[in-house]
């Protein structure tokens, strides 16, 4: 049984871009239960400039927001 | 000058422009139509004029075909560019009105500034999420835009609808919207002084009141704005699509 | 139901905190009717089926005029069935929508049609399961004449007087069927995606409130 921080789903998101970037990323959040943990894999200023605020502004958490190489890896706690 | 016909220079062939169109052809207005923009996947949802074969090809290309398809003799300029500070009073040259249905403030507030300068009627457009607004602007009677927004808002303070997302039938609404407007400009019939807000979730369009501001920056009675410098319209940073 | 193509298709609505793939999937498999092909109800096909409606029903055999309609049938299709254009107009738009032509000529295009005045258009709204509460979906009515336009949620059958009385207060405009019939297509999404009940009752689209056509006075509307 996955911990509390353990994402239970994975989005890949370095292939696209805006607004597919949030919109692969919303879809995942729908996919998840409240309370449990989305993973996103980002590349580029853009995402990092909007993931986190879009996620935030529809009522999700940002965890972890780190660099991973050149890339950036996100968790999300899916809210109400 | 002779031209029986009215001259139409609509700004963006996107889900605004595509609504507006086809309705100004019908009441015999000519248009121009400016984008420089090709048709992607994600325009079909709102953006009436194309078609999934369209995919890939220069919008108001696309666009002014489709209106000539629809109203046949409908007289329909396409133009694939962008409006510029260089080039935006050479294309309101002999235009009655302008309607503004592009996506971003920079050009929006181009659009009025140059519309202000050369006293060129002005209808301006915008959507978001669920709601629309227009504004009928005849320069230096009426509020303009920067009577009511003095400029551009940093970038990312307001998204655009490529970020928010928007409902499209509301293109369709505020379309019509704004040109009624635009005909109101054109036979000098009255127009609504103010901004027209229009709330899909709601159901409801209510008019906010506006009047010139005698302070404006462009249309008041010292203007500090008289010519299209081109560092006051730089473009923020734009999503693609 | 939501493939790649389909996510990037309806990428603008899939953005909206109210719709999302979720409501998406529901404006996927939703069924809705339309009775009635004037420039009114042309608007409100087009908009529907760029929206994805997973089922259009079109209904109304006449012949395409002059000059074609709306921003959906072409002047070259003069005289075609109108059901039968819209539906291969569709085709061209969106694939993502299943078009029936239905009715036949013995039909009605909408509940009311004032000898060729004037365009209604019935936009019926299938529930989307079987426990839905029908009331909750219902009947769009828009109705159309000289430049004016009403339209609103039924709550029964609307009786020819009160439409009289609601067109001849209505502002009058040549944008005015556009703008009724992209409302309907606005409110027809709006019922599907349940967001909030509806105002129920004729509305005459204007600047300001939309002002209801009160009960009707004169015993018809059932």
């Amino acid at each position: 049984m996955r911990g509390v921080t353990e994402p239970v789903r994975v989005v890949d998101i370095r292939a696209f871009v805006c607004p597919m970037t949030w919109v692969r990323v919303k879809l995942g959040l729908e996919a998840i239960r409240e309370g449990e943990i989305l993973e996103v894999w980002m590349r580029g200023e853009e995402p990092l400039r909007n993931v986190p605020r879009s996620a935030k502004g529809e009522g999700h958490v940002v965890l972890l927001c780190e660099p991973a190489g050149e890339d950036h890896r996100l968790l999300i706690r899916k809210g109400s | 000058m002779g031209r029986t016909k009215k001259r139409a220079l609509v700004i963006g062939a996107g889900g605004l422009g595509c609504a507006v169109l086809p309705l100004l052809a019908r009441q015999g207005v000519e248009a121009v139509v400016l984008d420089d923009d090709t048709v992607s996947l994600s325009n079909l949802q709102r953006q009436l004029l194309f078609g999934t074969a369209d995919l890939g090809r220069p919008k108001a290309e696309v666009a002014a075909e489709r209106v000539r398809a629809l109203v046949p003799g409908a007289s329909i300029d396409a133009r694939m560019e962008r409006l510029t500070p260089e080039r935006a009073l050479e294309l309101l040259a002999g235009v009655d009105v302008v309607v503004d249905g592009s996506d971003n403030f920079p050009t929006r507030f181009l659009v009025n500034d140059a519309c202000v300068i050369s006293g060129t009627p002005l209808v301006h457009g915008a959507i978001l999420r669920f709601t629309g607004q227009v504004m009928a602007i005849s320069p230096r009677e009426t509020a303009c835009y920067r009577c009511l927004f003095e400029a551009p808002p940093p970038a990312g303070v307001v998204p655009s609808c490529a970020e928010a997302g928007v409902l499209g039938a509301l293109c369709g609404i505020v379309g019509a919207w704004m040109v009624w407007s635009a005909l109101a400009l054109l036979s000098g019939t009255e127009t609504q002084d103010g901004l027209i807000v229009h709330d899909a979730l709601a159901g409801s369009t209510r008019l906010v009141g506006l009047r010139r501001d005698p302070a404006c920056a462009v249309c008041g009675d010292a203007p500090s704005i008289r010519t299209l410098t081109p560092e006051r319209y730089v473009e923020a940073e734009a999503c693609v699509a | 139901m939501l493939d790649d193509l389909r996510i990037e298709r309806y990428a603008r609505h899939i953005l909206l905190r109210e719709v999302g793939g979720v409501g998406q999937d529901r404006i996927l498999s939703s069924k809705v009717e339309i009775r009635g092909l004037g420039e009114a109800g042309c608007w409100a096909t087009t908009y529907l089926a760029l929206a994805g409606v997973g089922r259009l029903r079109l209904c109304d055999p006449r012949p395409i005029p002059a000059g074609g309609l709306g921003p959906l049938l072409l002047a070259a299709a003069e005289g075609e069935p109108r059901d039968r254009a819209a539906a291969k107009a569709i085709g061209g738009l969106n694939l993502d929508v299943v078009v029936e032509v239905g009715g036949g000529a013995a039909s009605a295009p909408g509940a009311w049609t004032a000898d060729g005045r004037g365009e209604s258009v019935r936009i019926r709204v299938a529930p989307s399961a079987p426990t839905s509460d029908p009331s909750a979906t219902g009947a769009y009515f828009v109705a159309t004449r000289d430049g004016r336009a009403v339209g609103g949620w039924e709550g029964g059958r609307v009786c020819e007087a009160c439409l009289e009385a609601a067109l001849g207060s209505a502002p009058s405009g040549p944008s005015a069927a556009a703008l009724a019939g992209s409302t309907a297509a606005s409110e027809v999404l709006a019922a599907i995606l349940q967001e909030a009940p509806r105002p129920r009752g004729l509305r005459i689209h204007r600047l300001g409130e939309p002002l209801p056509v009160g009960p009707c006075p004169h015993g018809d509307a059932a």
